[in-house]
Protein backbone atom coordinates (compact mmCIF):
# COMPACT_ATOMS: atom_id res chain seq x y z
CA UNK A 1 0.00 0.00 0.00
CA UNK A 2 3.04 2.23 -0.61
CA UNK A 3 1.16 4.82 -2.58
CA UNK A 4 -1.91 5.24 -0.31
CA UNK A 5 -2.43 8.85 0.66
CA UNK A 6 -4.18 9.43 3.96
CA UNK A 7 -5.43 12.50 5.83
CA UNK A 8 -5.66 12.23 9.62
CA UNK A 9 -8.14 14.67 11.16
CA UNK A 10 -8.00 14.89 14.97
CA UNK A 11 -7.53 17.74 17.44
CA UNK A 12 -5.31 15.54 19.64
CA UNK A 13 -1.90 16.28 18.16
CA UNK A 14 -0.16 13.74 20.37
CA UNK A 15 -2.33 11.12 18.73
CA UNK A 16 -1.95 12.20 15.10
CA UNK A 17 1.83 12.60 15.47
CA UNK A 18 2.41 9.01 16.63
CA UNK A 19 -0.25 7.56 14.33
CA UNK A 20 1.29 9.34 11.32
CA UNK A 21 4.77 8.10 12.28
CA UNK A 22 3.57 4.50 12.46
CA UNK A 23 1.65 4.72 9.19
CA UNK A 24 4.57 6.36 7.38
CA UNK A 25 6.92 3.60 8.57
CA UNK A 26 4.53 1.22 6.76
CA UNK A 27 4.83 3.16 3.51
CA UNK A 28 1.74 5.35 3.67
CA UNK A 29 1.82 8.99 2.72
CA UNK A 30 0.20 10.84 5.63
CA UNK A 31 -0.97 14.41 6.22
CA UNK A 32 -2.53 15.54 9.48
CA UNK A 33 -4.78 18.43 10.47
CA UNK A 34 -6.47 19.35 13.75
CA UNK A 35 -9.90 20.54 12.61
CA UNK A 36 -12.74 19.89 10.21
CA UNK A 37 -12.20 23.27 8.55
CA UNK A 38 -8.54 22.46 7.87
CA UNK A 39 -9.57 19.06 6.47
CA UNK A 40 -11.97 20.70 4.02
CA UNK A 41 -9.15 22.95 2.81
CA UNK A 42 -6.77 20.00 2.47
CA UNK A 43 -9.09 17.90 0.31
CA UNK A 44 -9.15 20.71 -2.23
CA UNK A 45 -5.37 20.42 -2.61
CA UNK A 46 -4.74 16.69 -2.48
CA UNK A 47 -6.54 13.59 -3.84
CA UNK A 48 -6.59 11.44 -0.70
CA UNK A 49 -7.37 7.73 -0.78
CA UNK A 50 -8.83 7.85 2.73
CA UNK A 51 -9.70 10.35 5.44
CA UNK A 52 -9.41 9.13 9.04
CA UNK A 53 -11.72 11.44 10.95
CA UNK A 54 -12.37 12.10 14.66
CA UNK A 55 -15.88 13.01 15.84
CA UNK A 56 -15.46 15.49 18.70
CA UNK A 57 -13.36 18.44 17.57
CA UNK A 58 -13.40 22.19 18.21
CA UNK A 59 -15.37 24.13 15.63
CA UNK A 60 -17.23 21.95 13.15
CA UNK A 61 -17.58 18.42 14.51
CA UNK A 62 -16.76 15.16 12.74
CA UNK A 63 -20.27 14.41 11.46
CA UNK A 64 -20.63 17.88 9.94
CA UNK A 65 -17.15 17.57 8.43
CA UNK A 66 -18.12 14.19 6.97
CA UNK A 67 -21.26 15.69 5.44
CA UNK A 68 -19.28 18.55 3.88
CA UNK A 69 -16.55 16.24 2.57
CA UNK A 70 -19.16 14.03 0.91
CA UNK A 71 -20.87 17.08 -0.62
CA UNK A 72 -17.56 18.29 -2.05
CA UNK A 73 -16.18 14.95 -3.11
CA UNK A 74 -18.52 11.93 -2.93
CA UNK A 75 -15.76 9.52 -4.02
CA UNK A 76 -13.65 10.30 -0.97
CA UNK A 77 -13.68 7.47 1.56
CA UNK A 78 -14.02 8.48 5.21
CA UNK A 79 -13.24 6.25 8.18
CA UNK A 80 -14.45 7.55 11.53
CA UNK A 81 -11.97 6.90 14.35
CA UNK A 82 -13.21 8.21 17.65
CA UNK A 83 -13.09 7.93 21.41
CA UNK A 84 -16.82 8.57 21.56
CA UNK A 85 -17.98 5.00 21.95
CA UNK A 86 -21.60 5.51 20.95
CA UNK A 87 -23.14 3.16 18.39
CA UNK A 88 -25.73 5.83 17.49
CA UNK A 89 -23.02 8.11 16.17
CA UNK A 90 -21.55 5.22 14.19
CA UNK A 91 -24.91 4.47 12.57
CA UNK A 92 -25.41 8.16 11.80
CA UNK A 93 -21.93 8.35 10.26
CA UNK A 94 -22.57 5.36 8.01
CA UNK A 95 -25.89 6.89 6.93
CA UNK A 96 -24.01 10.06 6.04
CA UNK A 97 -21.69 8.08 3.80
CA UNK A 98 -18.77 7.07 6.04
CA UNK A 99 -17.06 3.89 4.88
CA UNK A 100 -16.57 2.59 8.42
CA UNK A 101 -16.53 3.49 12.09
CA UNK A 102 -13.75 2.46 14.51
CA UNK A 103 -13.40 3.09 18.21
CA UNK A 104 -10.20 4.37 19.79
CA UNK A 105 -7.89 2.78 20.71
CA UNK A 106 -7.90 0.93 17.41
CA UNK A 107 -5.66 -1.83 16.15
CA UNK A 108 -3.37 -0.31 13.50
CA UNK A 109 -3.51 -3.38 11.26
CA UNK A 110 -7.32 -3.25 11.18
CA UNK A 111 -7.17 0.43 10.30
CA UNK A 112 -4.62 -0.24 7.54
CA UNK A 113 -6.93 -2.90 6.09
CA UNK A 114 -9.77 -0.38 6.03
CA UNK A 115 -7.51 2.18 4.33
CA UNK A 116 -6.62 -0.44 1.71
CA UNK A 117 -10.36 -1.08 1.12
CA UNK A 118 -10.97 2.67 0.98
CA UNK A 119 -8.35 3.09 -1.72
CA UNK A 120 -9.83 0.28 -3.87
CA UNK A 121 -13.35 1.60 -3.37
CA UNK A 122 -12.36 5.15 -4.28
CA UNK A 123 -10.53 3.97 -7.43
CA UNK A 124 -13.60 2.03 -8.53
CA UNK A 125 -15.84 5.05 -7.97
CA UNK A 126 -13.44 7.36 -9.85
CA UNK A 127 -13.25 4.88 -12.75
CA UNK A 128 -17.03 4.60 -12.83
CA UNK A 129 -17.38 8.36 -12.81
CA UNK A 130 -14.98 8.62 -15.76
CA UNK A 131 -16.83 5.89 -17.64
CA UNK A 132 -20.14 7.67 -17.06
CA UNK A 133 -18.65 10.93 -18.28
CA UNK A 134 -17.25 9.26 -21.37
CA UNK A 135 -20.57 7.52 -22.11
CA UNK A 136 -22.33 10.83 -21.69
CA UNK A 137 -20.01 12.48 -24.23
CA UNK A 138 -20.43 9.59 -26.68
CA UNK A 139 -24.21 9.70 -26.28
CA UNK A 140 -24.24 13.44 -26.93
CA UNK A 141 -22.17 12.96 -30.07
CA UNK A 142 -24.48 10.14 -31.16
CA UNK A 143 -21.61 7.62 -31.45
CA UNK B 1 -39.41 21.04 34.01
CA UNK B 2 -36.58 18.85 35.36
CA UNK B 3 -36.21 18.40 39.10
CA UNK B 4 -32.95 19.51 40.71
CA UNK B 5 -32.16 15.86 41.41
CA UNK B 6 -32.52 15.04 37.69
CA UNK B 7 -30.31 18.00 36.82
CA UNK B 8 -27.66 16.77 39.26
CA UNK B 9 -27.68 13.29 37.70
CA UNK B 10 -27.45 14.78 34.22
CA UNK B 11 -24.58 17.04 35.35
CA UNK B 12 -22.66 14.13 36.84
CA UNK B 13 -23.24 12.06 33.68
CA UNK B 14 -22.19 14.91 31.42
CA UNK B 15 -18.93 15.52 33.32
CA UNK B 16 -18.21 11.77 33.42
CA UNK B 17 -18.83 11.41 29.68
CA UNK B 18 -16.48 14.30 28.91
CA UNK B 19 -13.75 13.04 31.25
CA UNK B 20 -13.91 9.43 30.05
CA UNK B 21 -13.68 10.68 26.47
CA UNK B 22 -10.51 12.54 27.44
CA UNK B 23 -9.16 9.46 29.21
CA UNK B 24 -9.90 7.37 26.16
CA UNK B 25 -7.78 9.77 24.11
CA UNK B 26 -4.92 9.24 26.56
CA UNK B 27 -5.32 5.47 26.19
CA UNK B 28 -5.43 5.83 22.39
CA UNK B 29 -2.16 7.81 22.33
CA UNK B 30 -0.56 5.35 24.78
CA UNK B 31 -1.72 2.49 22.57
CA UNK B 32 0.02 4.05 19.54
CA UNK B 33 3.23 4.77 21.51
CA UNK B 34 3.28 1.17 22.77
CA UNK B 35 2.74 0.09 19.14
CA UNK B 36 5.70 2.25 18.12
CA UNK B 37 7.78 0.55 20.79
CA UNK B 38 6.67 -2.79 19.35
CA UNK B 39 7.84 -1.61 15.91
CA UNK B 40 11.26 -0.81 17.42
CA UNK B 41 11.45 -4.25 19.05
CA UNK B 42 10.77 -5.84 15.65
CA UNK B 43 13.46 -3.66 14.08
CA UNK B 44 15.87 -4.75 16.83
CA UNK B 45 14.99 -8.39 16.18
CA UNK B 46 15.91 -7.96 12.54
CA UNK B 47 19.33 -6.59 13.61
CA UNK B 48 18.55 -2.98 12.78
CA UNK B 49 19.74 -0.70 15.53
CA UNK B 50 17.16 1.60 17.09
CA UNK B 51 18.69 5.04 17.79
CA UNK B 52 18.70 5.97 21.51
CA UNK B 53 16.99 9.30 20.63
CA UNK B 54 14.01 7.37 19.24
CA UNK B 55 13.71 5.41 22.49
CA UNK B 56 14.02 8.60 24.52
CA UNK B 57 11.18 10.09 22.48
CA UNK B 58 9.01 7.05 23.25
CA UNK B 59 9.85 7.39 26.96
CA UNK B 60 8.95 11.09 26.95
CA UNK B 61 5.70 10.45 25.11
CA UNK B 62 4.66 7.75 27.56
CA UNK B 63 5.58 9.94 30.56
CA UNK B 64 3.54 12.80 29.11
CA UNK B 65 0.48 10.58 28.71
CA UNK B 66 0.85 9.21 32.27
CA UNK B 67 0.91 12.80 33.61
CA UNK B 68 -2.05 13.75 31.42
CA UNK B 69 -4.04 10.72 32.60
CA UNK B 70 -3.13 11.35 36.25
CA UNK B 71 -4.39 14.92 36.06
CA UNK B 72 -7.68 13.86 34.48
CA UNK B 73 -8.30 11.13 37.08
CA UNK B 74 -7.34 13.44 39.95
CA UNK B 75 -9.83 16.07 38.76
CA UNK B 76 -12.64 13.54 38.37
CA UNK B 77 -11.91 12.04 41.78
CA UNK B 78 -11.96 15.45 43.49
CA UNK B 79 -15.17 16.30 41.68
CA UNK B 80 -16.86 13.02 42.66
CA UNK B 81 -16.00 13.58 46.34
CA UNK B 82 -17.78 16.94 46.36
CA UNK B 83 -21.02 14.93 46.36
CA UNK B 84 -20.07 13.08 49.57
CA UNK B 85 -22.07 15.37 51.86
CA UNK B 86 -24.95 17.62 50.95
CA UNK B 87 -24.00 20.40 53.34
CA UNK B 88 -20.51 21.14 54.53
CA UNK B 89 -17.92 23.83 55.08
CA UNK B 90 -15.53 24.02 52.13
CA UNK B 91 -13.00 26.25 50.44
CA UNK B 92 -14.49 27.64 47.23
CA UNK B 93 -11.15 28.28 45.47
CA UNK B 94 -9.93 24.66 44.98
CA UNK B 95 -13.47 23.48 44.19
CA UNK B 96 -13.75 26.10 41.45
CA UNK B 97 -10.23 25.48 40.17
CA UNK B 98 -11.16 21.82 39.74
CA UNK B 99 -14.50 22.34 38.00
CA UNK B 100 -12.99 24.97 35.69
CA UNK B 101 -10.34 22.38 34.78
CA UNK B 102 -13.08 19.83 34.03
CA UNK B 103 -14.89 22.38 31.86
CA UNK B 104 -11.84 23.07 29.68
CA UNK B 105 -12.74 20.34 27.19
CA UNK B 106 -16.42 21.27 26.64
CA UNK B 107 -15.35 24.92 26.34
CA UNK B 108 -12.51 23.94 23.99
CA UNK B 109 -14.99 22.20 21.70
CA UNK B 110 -16.65 25.62 21.33
CA UNK B 111 -13.19 27.12 20.65
CA UNK B 112 -13.23 28.97 23.98
CA UNK B 113 -10.39 28.98 26.52
CA UNK B 114 -11.08 29.31 30.23
CA UNK B 115 -8.79 31.51 32.30
CA UNK B 116 -9.17 30.91 36.05
CA UNK B 117 -8.22 33.95 38.15
CA UNK B 118 -9.42 33.37 41.72
CA UNK B 119 -8.54 36.82 43.09
CA UNK B 120 -8.51 35.40 46.65
CA UNK B 121 -6.30 32.65 48.07
CA UNK B 122 -9.14 31.01 49.96
CA UNK B 123 -12.83 31.63 50.59
CA UNK B 124 -14.81 29.49 53.03
CA UNK B 125 -18.45 28.65 52.39
CA UNK B 126 -21.03 26.58 54.19
CA UNK B 127 -23.26 24.88 51.65
CA UNK B 128 -23.55 22.29 48.92
CA UNK B 129 -20.38 22.30 46.76
CA UNK B 130 -21.84 19.86 44.23
CA UNK B 131 -24.88 22.04 43.61
CA UNK B 132 -22.71 25.12 43.34
CA UNK B 133 -20.61 23.41 40.65
CA UNK B 134 -23.80 22.44 38.83
CA UNK B 135 -24.84 26.09 38.92
CA UNK B 136 -21.47 27.17 37.49
CA UNK B 137 -21.56 24.44 34.83
CA UNK B 138 -25.06 25.42 33.70
CA UNK B 139 -24.14 29.10 33.70
CA UNK B 140 -21.08 28.40 31.59
CA UNK B 141 -23.14 26.30 29.19
CA UNK B 142 -25.62 29.13 28.91
CA UNK B 143 -22.81 31.44 27.86
CA UNK B 144 -21.18 28.90 25.51
CA UNK B 145 -24.47 27.85 23.88
CA UNK B 146 -25.55 31.43 23.31
CA UNK B 147 -22.38 31.91 21.24
CA UNK B 148 -21.90 35.23 22.94
CA UNK B 149 -18.37 34.80 24.21
CA UNK B 150 -15.02 35.68 22.72
CA UNK B 151 -12.01 33.37 22.55
CA UNK B 152 -11.34 33.58 26.29
CA UNK B 153 -13.68 33.52 29.26
CA UNK B 154 -12.23 34.60 32.60
CA UNK B 155 -13.52 32.89 35.73
CA UNK B 156 -12.93 34.97 38.83
CA UNK B 157 -13.85 34.76 42.51
CA UNK B 158 -14.51 37.73 44.72
CA UNK B 159 -15.43 38.13 48.35
CA UNK B 160 -17.55 40.99 49.60
CA UNK B 161 -19.20 41.40 53.00
CA UNK B 162 -20.40 37.86 53.65
CA UNK B 163 -20.95 37.10 50.00
CA UNK B 164 -18.90 35.11 47.49
CA UNK B 165 -19.09 35.99 43.82
CA UNK B 166 -18.12 33.72 40.94
CA UNK B 167 -18.03 35.65 37.68
CA UNK B 168 -17.78 34.39 34.11
CA UNK B 169 -16.45 37.37 32.18
CA UNK B 170 -15.80 38.02 28.51
CA UNK B 171 -19.34 37.99 27.15
CA UNK B 172 -20.05 39.91 23.97
CA UNK B 173 -22.79 42.48 24.15
CA UNK B 174 -24.65 40.81 21.29
CA UNK B 175 -25.37 37.68 23.26
CA UNK B 176 -26.61 39.23 26.48
CA UNK B 177 -30.27 38.66 25.67
CA UNK B 178 -29.71 34.96 24.97
CA UNK B 179 -27.98 34.52 28.35
CA UNK B 180 -30.55 36.66 30.12
CA UNK B 181 -33.39 34.53 28.81
CA UNK B 182 -31.74 31.37 30.13
CA UNK B 183 -31.27 32.66 33.68
CA UNK B 184 -34.79 31.66 34.70
CA UNK B 185 -33.90 28.00 34.12
CA UNK B 186 -31.47 28.20 37.03
CA UNK B 187 -33.91 29.77 39.48
CA UNK B 188 -34.56 26.49 41.33
CA UNK B 189 -30.87 25.81 41.88
CA UNK B 190 -30.24 29.39 43.02
CA UNK B 191 -33.04 29.06 45.56
CA UNK B 192 -31.43 25.89 46.97
CA UNK B 193 -28.11 27.71 47.17
CA UNK B 194 -29.70 30.79 48.82
CA UNK B 195 -27.95 32.76 46.13
CA UNK B 196 -28.47 34.96 43.13
CA UNK B 197 -27.45 34.78 39.48
CA UNK B 198 -27.31 37.90 37.36
CA UNK B 199 -25.57 39.74 34.57
CA UNK B 200 -23.14 42.40 35.81
CA UNK B 201 -20.55 44.80 34.31
CA UNK B 202 -23.03 46.12 31.78
CA UNK B 203 -23.82 42.55 30.71
CA UNK B 204 -20.22 41.51 30.10
CA UNK B 205 -20.15 39.07 33.03
CA UNK B 206 -22.51 36.47 34.42
CA UNK B 207 -22.10 36.21 38.18
CA UNK B 208 -23.22 33.75 40.85
CA UNK B 209 -23.53 35.20 44.36
CA UNK B 210 -23.77 32.89 47.37
CA UNK B 211 -23.34 33.48 51.13
CA UNK B 212 -19.79 33.02 52.45
CA UNK B 213 -18.37 32.57 55.94
CA UNK B 214 -15.64 35.23 55.40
Amino acid sequence: MAEAKVLLVDDDEDFTTVMAERMESRGLNVDKVDSGTAALDKINETPYDAIVLDLAMPGIDGLTTLKLIKQKNPELQVILLTGQGSIDKGVEAIKLGAMDFLEKPADLNSLLEKIKDAKSRRMLLVEKKMEDKLRDILDKKGW
Amino acid sequence: MESIFDEQIRFFASVTASVTHELNNVIAVTNEVVGLLGDFIEEGASNRAVPPEALKKVHNRLSAQVSRGQMIVKRLNRFAHTADEKMRTFDLVPVMENIVGLCERPAGLKKVKLDFRPGVASLMLNGNPFLLQLCFYQSLRLVLDSGCSGDILTISINSDDGSAGIAISGLDKGGIDAVGLGLAKLAGIMKELHGELRLIDDGRSLAIFVPSLD
